[in-house]
């Protein structure tokens, strides 16, 4: 009889304990001068606060709509300058990273390209604490597709890419380019928020011109040929 | 274009076609490919894990590749040779760009061996006249706009031993309505029908041949006349006009006003034959000493939200906000006579007076332009709430408050121009009837109506309270029942008994 009740008890308590947990990120997406988006990802369907300011001590709310893809556009912000940030869903939270604003006015600027990042995790953590370390910081990164070996995968977009790129990609927008081992999948298009269509852009005003950054998709060439 | 930067292939290779060079960047850990073949266009390749750093100072680019110990793998340097390169910053192209001035920001530079920039030239007609810009590698050009319409920003830079940019850059841009209400008189011709001064005004300082100065046609020809300012005798009160306004260093008007009488007319005349016009108290042309009363409005991201630019509303009496959204003004329609349609309605958002914020229920439309007055646009006064009466007038309001709590500054069917109804303490609107100074319909008469002028607001009053209640007499034993309070209880000591 005792034993019973304490299999129901517990039986009722189990989706309770169902907390949300964050799996990938944050990370940094479309870097602007005023205004910059953070992503992270949920084991389960939780609020998206973001809390950031001009230091540590933070300050500042904004939030996105809940889910377990969180993507919070942060506006308002001043042009060139370093901000702090924690991501925030339910009882968890992430540590405090910082961005930088971009600016129109720089009179040097400093990025990366890379590519194929796909199928070797370990190698992807070793380039990403390279990159990381970089002096002076890069304003933002260029992927030039192949992100994952299988972009159907679900389980490969953290194995992959996201997880061996922390804490780098809290701290620099990587902007990416669709590549073939994507396979078009949805994932790409929920895991990043990129500027117009996503699949096809254009990134201009970060930097002192004549610099323009214009990422194609693989899938686009191999569609047309 | 200096550099492509390609993917797929799991190493790193330079080609160089016609001075570009483009990158294959494919070792950021997918399994490594051995070089198969090459063109007579490679001119680098590794089988390397690696990732690029480029860096970008002026007129020179270094790139360098990077391998998984941190070690060099390749360092790759381009210096942009040839005329000198101009370029805009701000504008954007396709922005809108609000007159009347504008300030384009931009940057130049000159590849080697002209390394230096002797100066930077801004057209505004695509090129057909040009200007000179402040400023070399890092310049702006103030644009004092003069008509609405598409622009083509042009720049062209010159380097040191003389020589011309090619090209140039370009931005297309709208310059579109005025920055403020302010400053919507003073612009419209200007912008709205492609006019000048001289459309109205007959040289010097004259509209359409009078002194508009000290002419309200101007105005009326437009807004409806019935309810100006000063419009009805005040009593035979003199209400504290000040003996000499210039000499108290007041300047209240274009032109003097002297103290005196008024008479009954709409535009009331002064003595010494000047007038009390819609320009006494409103700027038609908007100067910059003028701040007027206008809390211009920024909406937030959410085009819900709007917060005051500056001053503020906490404490500034129980005035209610004035809402006004502008979508036409600067439209096909023109400009109306109906300007109240501009007034937003109190329904549609919510006002937190001491956050200085309006929330709308709805999103607006970015291209309205949203903003609150707490009395009304085009007043040449400064920033102090009472600074346009008491340009002319000694009176003391009562607890600080605005005049505006209780006149109402168009004139109403009350004497003094007492307002019809005055928003209390509590935020309520109440029913005002101010007819006479004693007896019934006067400051406070126990009618009951409890519509006194006093009777509105006090509830700690020893005789006539707002609730109906209250001893019969004051506490020295005296019963002053439909008496004039400001007897005792003056404005001009702001009626205190004191």
């Amino acid at each position: 009889m005792f034993a019973i009740s304490l299999l129901l008890s517990l039986a009722l308590l189990s989706p309770v304990v169902a907390q949300a947990a964050i799996i990938k990120g944050p990370y940094l997406q479309k870097l602007d001068k005023n205004s910059i988006t953070i992503m992270w990802e949920t084991s389960a369907s939780s609020q998206s606060e973001v809390d950031y300011g001009p230091t540590g001590s933070l300050g500042s709310v904004a939030t996105g709509a809940a889910g377990t893809v969180h993507e919070v556009n942060i506006a308002s912000l001043t042009e060139n300058s370093t901000y702090y940030y924690k991501a925030v869903s339910g009882a968890d939270s992430s540590a405090v990273y910082t961005f930088k604003t971009a600016s129109s006015l720089a009179t040097s600027f400093r990025f990366v390209a890379l590519g194929d990042s796909r199928s070797n995790p370990t190698m992807v953590k070793t380039l990403s604490t390279l990159v990381g370390s970089l002096n002076p910081k890069p304003v933002l990164a260029l992927h030039t597709g192949d992100i994952v070996s299988d972009g159907t995968v679900t389980s490969r977009w953290g194995t992959e890419f996201f997880t061996p790129q922390q804490p780098m990609m809290a701290t620099l927008p990587v902007y990416t380019a669709l590549g073939n081992h994507e396979y078009n999948s949805p994932n790409y298009f929920s895991l990043f928020s990129l500027p117009g269509g996503e699949r096809w852009y254009s990134v201009d005003g970060l930097m002192v011109r004549p610099l323009r950054y214009v990422l194609t998709s693989s899938r686009f060439w191999s569609a047309t040929m | 274009m200096n550099m492509v930067f390609n993917g797929h292939d799991h190493d790193y290779e330079r080609s160089e076609v016609n001075g570009v060079a483009y990158i294959v960047t494919g070792g950021y850990g997918a399994p490594l490919y051995p070089q198969s073949g090459s063109s007579t266009y490679s001119k680098f390749f590794a089988s390397v894990n690696h990732f690029c750093v480029v860096d970008i100072t002026g007129a020179s680019l270094t790139m360098t590749v990077i391998n998984s110990t941190g070690g060099t793998v390749e360092t790759v340097s381009r210096t942009s040779t040839g005329p000198p390169v101009s370029y805009i910053v701000a504008p954007a192209n396709g922005e809108t760009i609000i007159a009347p001035a504008y300030t384009i920001q931009g940057r130049a530079a000159a590849p080697a061996p002209n390394t230096g920039i002797r100066n930077v030239e801004v057209s505004l007609d695509g090129g057909q006249t040009w200007h000179a810009a402040d400023g070399a590698t890092d310049w702006s050009y103030t644009w004092n706009v003069t008509a609405r319409g598409n622009y083509t920003i042009k720049t062209r830079a010159t380097d040191l031993s003389g020589g011309l940019e090619t090209t140039g850059d370009s931005k297309s841009v709208t310059v579109s309505r005025t920055p403020s209400p302010e400053l919507q008189h003073y612009s419209w011709d200007l912008w709205l029908s492609g006019g000048n001064c001289g459309s109205c005004h007959v040289p010097p300082n004259k509209f359409m041949g009078q002194d508009y100065r000290r002419d309200s046609r101007f105005c009326i020809s437009c807004h409806n006349g019935t309810s100006i300012a000063h419009d009805k005798p005040l009593h035979g009160d003199t209400h504290r006009i000040l003996a000499d306004i210039t000499a108290a260093g007041k300047t209240p008007v274009y032109g003097n006003i002297t103290a005196g009488e008024y008479n009954n007319q709409p535009f009331s005349r002064l003595v010494g034959g000047n007038k009390i016009s819609c320009v006494t108290c409103h700027n038609t042309m908007s100067k910059t000493e003028d701040s007027g009363r206008t809390r211009e409005m920024t909406t937030t991201v959410d085009n819900r939200t709007y917060t005051v630019q500056w001053g503020g509303w906490a404490g500034s009496g129980y005035l209610i906000p004035r809402v006004y959204r502008d979508t036409s003004l600067w439209g096909a329609t023109k400009y109306s006579k109906s300007v109240k349609r501009y007034i937003v309605n109190p329904s549609e958002y919510t006002y937190d007076e001491n956050a200085g914020t309006i929330t709308f229920a709805s999103p607006q439309n970015p291209a309205a332009y949203i903003y609150v007055t707490l009395d009304y646009p085009y007043l040449r006064a400064g920033t102090k709430e009472n600074a346009l009466c008491s340009d002319c007038h000694t009176q003391t309001t009562h607890k600080g408050l605005n005049c505006l709590v209780c006149h109402q500054e168009h004139g109403s069917d009350n004497i003094a121009g007492i307002r019809k109804t005055i928003r209390t303490t509590d935020r309520t609107e109440k029913a005002v009837a101010f007819l006479r100074y004693t007896g019934s319909g006067s400051f406070a008469d126990s009618s009951g109506a409890l519509d006194g002028i006093c009777e509105v607001c006090h509830t700690q009053t020893l005789y006539y309270r707002r609730d109906g209640s209250g001893a019969a007499n004051h506490a020295n034993g005296n019963n002053y029942s439909r008496s004039n309070c400001v007897y005792c209880h003056k404005h001009e000591n702001g009626f205190s008994s004191n």
